[in-house]
């Protein structure tokens, strides 16, 4: 996407002249795919919270770093960050590693709230995403819900484009496989 | 091919195709992309947009024993005014600096003997 189609541009602007209104309405925007993404990422509500509203914060604080170069999106930048902060979280509590989340993916919060329409479906496919490797989760996680590109994934993940098309096809080859049997099982029933 | 090993290849390839293959067919791009809808993620919490402002606030903020702490105060103060007057003072020019050193003065004394 061109810098000059960027939705965000004329908010990112004011933010970057140190208009907090304009910046809530950027975080009122991206809160709740860059909370969805880092639910994906770590299987666990509390964390999402903490490392959606980290993000948001450095987003804040680092705005004047933030250019439109090389094709980059605002909201490419705050997945970004999400990424970096679901990274520093993890290492922080040493006991886990962003590579060995938890495979029980349904957490309290999720069944309280009645989002999952078929637990047992989206506790597999949780599964599935759970272990795969960081950058592969991240990458099919950017691409199947949040609509992202290899370029845009590329900027995310902080790598080349070809290594990001690369980790894409991995991630997806291996849910391919593992999820083979859920399909047949949902068009069982 | 004796006729009952040909029925028993085919009720093999029937079993085999009913029971084993569509498990382990990988899905196409279209399926995976359908299967991943079933996988729903929570919305955010209601005070998310606050905690982002306190984050902040707490990021930014000039630390709460700095602010308080009086005799701090007093005392950086007095130490800047210190320095800026040590800094500013003209050195003494009758006074050479190598007399402070000991060792010089002694190796001049044992000299001037």
């Amino acid at each position: 996407m061109e810098d000059g189609n960027d939705p965000d541009r004329v908010w990112v602007v004011r933010s970057q002249q140190g208009d907090r209104a304009a910046y809530t309405k950027l975080v009122e925007r991206y809160q709740t795919p860059l909370y969805q993404f880092a639910f994906r990422l770590l299987n666990d509500a509390a964390l999402a919270q903490d490392v959606a509203q980290e993000a948001l914060a450095r987003g804040w604080l680092k705005r004047a770093s933030f250019r439109w170069q090389h094709n980059a999106r605002f909201s490419t930048w705050l997945f970004q960050l999400a990424r970096n902060a679901a990274i520093d979280l993890i290492r922080r509590r040493r006991e886990l590693s962003l590579d060995a989340v938890s495979h029980e993916p349904i957490s309290p919060a999720l069944d309280a709230a009645g989002v999952a329409q078929d637990k047992e479906l989206g506790a597999r496919i949780a599964a599935a995403f759970a272990a795969l490797p960081e950058a592969q989760r991240t990458a099919t996680t950017l691409s199947e819900f949040h609509g992202m590109s290899a370029r845009e994934i590329a900027v995310v993940l902080h790598c080349s484009t070809r290594s990001a098309e690369s980790h894409l096809y991995r991630g997806k080859q291996a849910l391919r496989s593992a999820l083979a049997d859920c399909w047949t099982d949902l068009h069982s029933q | 091919m004796s006729p009952n090993k040909k029925n028993n290849s085919s009720f093999l390839r029937s079993f085999c195709v009913s029971r084993v293959e569509p498990s382990m067919t990988p899905l196409s791009d279209k399926q995976l992309s359908d299967l991943c809808q079933h996988w729903q993620a929570p919305q955010p919490p209601a005070n998310l947009v606050a905690g982002v402002w306190a984050r902040v606030d707490a990021a930014t903020a000039v630390p709460h024993w700095f602010q308080r702490a009086w005799a701090f105060r007093v005392a950086l103060s007095l130490t800047v005014l210190l320095w800026i007057a040590a800094a500013f003072t003209p050195a003494r020019a009758n006074r050479p600096a190598a007399l402070s050193s000991l060792t010089l003065a002694v190796a001049q004394a044992s000299e001037s003997r």
